[in-house]
């Protein structure tokens, strides 16, 4: 098991670092001057009057060198060090940027994809259990019409039902203006939360079903049934625990999905998170900033992917044998 | 699950889970006796399966609207009537209304389709030839060329696809042009994934080794005896990659990164319903574009699952 994981997290170094070159690619195609991202915004309105001064800056900071691998390196030590450079919009540092805006989404993922995992995988289970039946064809063809929709349709259906009509729920923010307590944000969370959830639900609903129909076809299973279990006590007994094992891996597979929904989301609920500052950061073309989310969002998701692995292997032992060998 | 049983990877993605249903080399798996040829008995399954059969007749009947569009509206998509005003709900001379600006809403549909179909097929053509190019290098040559570019494929995997596309449709300069680009230049992993893993276990059987074995040139049993085989899962990639690639430039053109208006396409008119007055009010706005995208994606996919369920003889015995 400890080479089994070792070796995942050998695999990934190589991954994490192709990680910092593209966004490192990303922040030297888009076009500007390097200095407005990498020099305190203060200190640089002083520099200005000094086209002298800003030379030697420019030496400083070595963007004389070649790209390659100069400034990469240079670049990559202030990267580990915690420094991601400064907002060309905002004139703030991008740590204190996403610092800002990741509780939000955070908060918006971790309850979404929880929610996601509670609808998805008992339906799931449902429509395998009911292989054929109405209900297995109705959840399914609605699973499938959920995969069809774009994120934005069906949250404007929502914001349309629940906060314009029925009033039950705000439209959008994190507060109502004047509010500051958990209840109230709570309030807020629901629909954004509610939509994220039952958009990620849907693929888990087939893979659930997948992998719980090639359970219920195996030959212990058969055993099981034969000598004369109900089949209550085959499915919670024998069938659920094997079945639900790959649900850790899909649910890990969801995650670059579930951000691509959190940004919309956020966008339409005015959420006040990541995915709002990437659609800002995008619109006003800031480099460091789109940089600083690649580098997050990337390497979240691979640490998401290596937890997920180890997670598999401890729940199968056979993964980690397997590829031992 | 099947999407796991690759000693060597470590990201894999929700498509790719999907594709990982795919059966090998479909011809190495015909039942012995079926006196039908491989690829009429896949056309037979294929009708069998009805929704697919709906589908290929609703993306039929959007491609010659969109191919037609000047014929079915009088109006130019950009041209704004000022006569009949902003905000008209539909009438006979503007059979969806007019939208925000006093554009006809019907016309800005049909050129939106032209956008949507431009792109997905524009966008999966450019990755279909990267992805099957370098998968077919990784699945053939092996070892040291494979871990080099099943470790890239795993970067470009990590960083989550709306993301990396917003950025970098933001470097080029939102257009249409930019956004085909950008999905075709990161969009092959899962098919490189898929090649290449096809690829393994072709290598290893009889006919290519009897290839090599008579000297044909590697590149002749590439593209001669290995491509062809792959040809069939191919297209359920592609197939998908298409709804893919529709969801992916209406969700850039909603946020106001991908298509830049006045250009029409069908998440730019959803664009204004954020606003709850438009929403309510003016529901001609945003439903059309709303029901053109969820039909379009939806008749692509039963055509993918029709594909699928063709081109694999073990599923049929089910349904």
């Amino acid at each position: 098991m400890g080479a089994y994981i070792l070796r995942r997290i050998l695999i990934s170094i190589p991954v994490l670092i192709g990680i910092t070159i593209i966004g490192f690619i990303a922040l030297k195609l888009t076009p500007g001057d390097p200095l407005l991202t990498s020099v305190n915004p203060e200190a640089l309105a002083n520099m200005m009057t000094h086209p002298e001064v800003l030379e030697a800056e420019r030496r400083r900071l070595g963007f004389d060198q070649p790209v390659f691998p100069h400034q990469y390196l240079r670049w990559l030590a202030n990267v580990v060090q915690g420094d991601l450079g400064y907002s060309i919009s905002s004139h703030r540092p991008i740590v204190a940027e996403i610092g800002a805006r990741l509780p939000q989404t955070l908060l918006l993922m971790i309850v979404s994809l929880t929610l996601a995992v509670l609808i998805g995988v008992p339906i799931g289970i449902i429509t395998a259990v009911r292989q054929y039946s109405k209900l297995d064809y109705g959840l399914n063809a609605a699973a499938i019409l959920l995969a069809s929709t774009p994120v934005f349709v069906f949250a404007l259906i929502a914001i349309y039902v629940f906060a314009v009509n029925l009033h039950w729920l705000p439209t959008g923010q994190l507060h109502t203006v004047g509010r500051n307590d958990a209840l109230d944000l709570a309030h807020h969370l629901i629909l954004p939360a509610a939509v994220l959830a039952i958009i990620n639900a849907a693929p888990l609903v087939r893979y659930t079903r997948a992998s719980m129909l090639e359970v219920l076809n195996a030959e212990y299973v058969t055993t099981a049934r034969a000598k004369g279990l109900s089949n209550r006590l085959v499915i919670v007994r024998h069938a659920f625990r094997n079945g639900l094992i790959p649900v850790i891996t899909i649910v890990a597979l969801l995650i670059p999905e579930a951000v691509a929904g959190a940004v919309i989301t956020e966008q339409i609920f005015a959420w006040n998170g990541m995915g709002q500052l990437a659609v800002k950061a995008a619109g006003a073309r800031d480099p460091s900033m789109m940089m600083g989310i690649i580098l997050i969002t990337g390497v979240a998701v691979l640490t998401a992917n290596i937890i997920a692995d180890i997670g598999y292997a401890i729940a199968d032992p056979r993964v980690a044998y397997d590829r031992a060998k | 699950m099947t999407a796991r049983n690759d000693p060597d990877r470590l990201l894999t993605s929700m498509a790719e889970a999907e594709m990982a249903k795919l059966p090998v080399a479909p011809g190495a798996v015909q039942v012995v006796g079926e006196h039908v040829s491989p690829r009429r008995a896949a056309v037979k399954r294929f009708l069998r399966y009805r929704l697919a059969i709906v589908g290929v007749v609703v993306v039929l009947a959007i491609m010659i609207m969109a191919a037609l569009a000047p014929l079915l509206t009088p109006w130019p998509p950009n041209w704004i009537d000022f006569q009949t005003g902003a905000r008209q709900p539909p009438s006979p001379e503007h059979v969806l209304g007019t939208d925000v600006s006093g554009r006809d809403v019907w016309a800005r549909v049909l050129y939106g389709a032209r956008t949507s179909l431009i792109v997905g097929f524009g966008a999966v053509a450019i990755y279909l030839v990267i992805g099957t190019l370098l998968g077919l290098a990784a699945g053939y040559y092996g070892r040291f060329v494979d871990q080099g570019l099943m470790r890239f494929t795993d970067t470009i995997m990590a960083i989550p696809p709306l993301l990396l596309i917003i950025v970098f449709v933001a470097v080029l300069g939102p257009s249409i042009i930019s956004v085909i680009i950008v999905i075709g230049l990161l969009g092959w992993p899962v098919t490189a994934r898929l090649v290449r893993g096809q690829l393994l276990v072709l290598r290893e059987s009889e006919f290519i080794t009897a290839a090599h074995v008579i000297g044909v040139p590697d590149r002749t049993i590439l593209f001669r005896h290995m491509l062809p085989n792959i040809l069939g899962p191919l297209t359920v990639v592609a197939t998908f990659g298409v709804a893919t690639a529709v969801l992916l430039e209406s969700s850039l053109s909603f946020l106001g990164l991908g298509v830049r208006p006045p250009e029409a396409s069908w998440g730019n008119l959803i664009t204004e319903a954020v606003s709850p007055v438009v929403l309510t009010t003016l529901p001609w706005q945003w439903v059309p574009a709303a029901i053109a995208i969820t039909m379009t994606v939806l008749s692509v996919n039963f055509i993918g699952d029709g594909l699928r369920d063709a081109i694999d003889p073990r599923i049929t015995k089910n349904g």
